[in-house]
């Protein structure tokens, strides 16, 4: 398709017009000067604002105090525009393909009755949530710690329908697309593949509902990739497609996005270009602090509530250590709820400031492996996997 | 009377249906002045809003001049040399640091 042809599709198909040398207008666009910091999309709370098209969402610190992120405060990440948001789910299938004697269609409510159906706790976090806490800044949304949520999610396991779909041998990996699409049709297609030995683990799965609902549409709706442990840029949103893979996959996102440096410390020089790079996978451990935010302004002899939560890749979390005097000492917080390996663990800690003046309070989180957060990390080109020991600073009155 | 009440019985699928359909935002984000505007907001807007650019923050020529060749070589935006020199110049001259 040219350009004309396609700009001029798209104005039909959007209702939009297109004059002259004038940009797409939308009919019931607004105009705005500055972008506003909270936004309200349908189906959400106010959340942090960095685009409308493709929607990204960031949830605010503060829901960071609760283990389970409410879906209407998770964030949301798209990279292409055209997203889905309206489907008939009865007319809706997961198509299988590829490596298998024969492509496989399955509905809703074949996913549903067809398979033994699981749920667990997992933590879907961004691989560029924290960006903006590197020094200088990657390119990239300059998230700050809310592209990260914890869900109860409910689903089939991959392994079962694979399994029921008959793959062939040979088969090396399995590829998902969504149902989001680039405005442009040249534009490569969000599509990703895993290795099949993860694929054929017990806790990898096709979600159809978050946290006791269906998946929202903008996280997902109707069925999810869940990889626990695993950075969210695996977790396909509106899967519909599953590719049975005898030959890896080859796209601009499996070869050039998502990539880190391949050495011991996923690192370089700022500004340099890696030699050798490898795709992004498991996450590492880390914490954050919810309560109190940076500048807030306590009471001298006034008990204050640090809290927050961490997690890691699967490991779980052994324990998280705070510190109220910017490091020099360490105390450990108490922790909430075990939630299971892959889910945030809340974590609280009380104390008494008893002198005016800046406090620096300090959060770090120990894994059942004996990792723990570090004082600093190197820096990557695409401001992945920020997870130095969190850091507020408090006034105290 | 019939024809009422088939109508009636619709009427609940029907606002069903709309609620099942999101609303996104849709904005018109105004743009500095200056040469090179209209190219970028022909060009950029095609594929995603000038929020998922301009909310990065202030950037280098240097960057602005990366992330206009990515979009072309990577993401096969359009944009042929001329235009895309222009876009790079509106961009580091209004929103470059």
């Amino acid at each position: 398709m040219d350009r004309r042809k396609f700009l001029k599709g798209m104005a039909v198909a959007t209702g939009s017009i297109l004059a002259g040398k004038d940009l797409l207008v939308k009919a019931n666009a607004e105009v705005i000067e500055k972008y506003p910091f909270l936004i309200k999309f349908p189906e959400k709370t106010e959340l942090i604002f960095y685009s409308e098209r493709p929607p990204l969402l960031e949830t605010p610190r503060k829901y960071f105090t609760k283990a389970i992120t409410p879906n209407e405060a998770f964030f949301v990440r798209w990279h292409l525009a055209d997203i889905p948001t309206s489907l008939d789910l009865d007319k809706w299938r997961l198509k299988i393909h590829g490596n298998i004697p024969n492509p496989v269609e399955l509905s809703m409510d074949d996913l549903k009755t067809k398979f033994e159906p699981v749920s667990f706790f997992a933590v879907s976090q961004c691989s560029g949530n924290g960006r903006n806490f590197f020094e200088p800044k990657p390119k990239g949304i300059h998230w700050n710690h809310g592209a990260m949520g914890n869900a109860e999610w409910v689903g089939v396991r991959l392994k079962d329908v694979l399994e029921y779909a008959g793959i062939k041998k040979g088969t090396i990996e399995i590829g998902f697309n969504g149902l989001d699409k680039a405005p442009y049709p040249k534009t490569p297609d969000y599509i990703r593949s895993l290795p099949i030995d993860l694929c054929m683990t017990e806790d990898v799965i096709l979600a159809y509902e978050m946290n006791g609902e269906p998946i929202p549409y903008l996280n997902g709706f109707p069925l999810r990739l869940i990889v626990p442990g695993w950075y969210a840029t695996h977790w396909i949103k509106s899967v519909t497609e599953i590719l049975v893979l005898d030959k890896p996959l080859k796209n601009f996102w499996m070869e050039k996005a998502y990539h880190l440096p391949d050495n011991d410390c996923e690192c370089v020089k700022p500004g340099e270009k890696p030699k050798k790079t490898k795709i992004i996978s498991k996450m590492n451990v880390k914490s954050v602090i919810a309560v109190p935010d940076n500048n807030t302004v306590l009471k001298k002899g006034k008990v204050v509530k640090v809290a927050g939560v961490a997690f890691d890749y699967g490991s779980g979390i052994k324990k998280v250590l705070v510190s109220i005097d910017g490091g020099k000492t360490w105390n450990e917080a108490n922790l909430g709820p075990n939630l299971g390996k892959y889910s945030f663990r809340e974590w609280f800690f009380y104390f008494k400031p008893e002198k005016k003046g800046s406090l620096e309070i300090l959060s770090r989180a120990v894994n059942h492996n004996g990792e723990m957060q570090p004082f600093k990390i190197g820096w990557n080109p695409g401001g992945y996997k920020w997870n130095v020991v969190d850091k507020v600073k408090v006034e105290i009155i | 009377m019939r024809k009422l009440i088939i109508g009636l019985l619709a009427l609940p699928v029907l606002s069903f249906a709309s609620e099942n359909h999101l609303n996104l935002p849709f904005y018109q984000y105004k743009l500095k002045e200056g040469k090179g505007k209209e190219l970028v907001e022909i060009n950029c807007q095609m594929c995603h809003s000038l929020g998922y650019v301009l909310n990065q923050g202030k950037m280098s020529k240097k960057t602005w001049e990366h992330i206009v060749h990515h979009m072309i070589h990577d993401f096969k935006a359009p944009i042929d040399d001329k235009t895309a020199q222009e876009i790079i110049q509106y961009l580091s001259q209004n929103y470059g640091k």
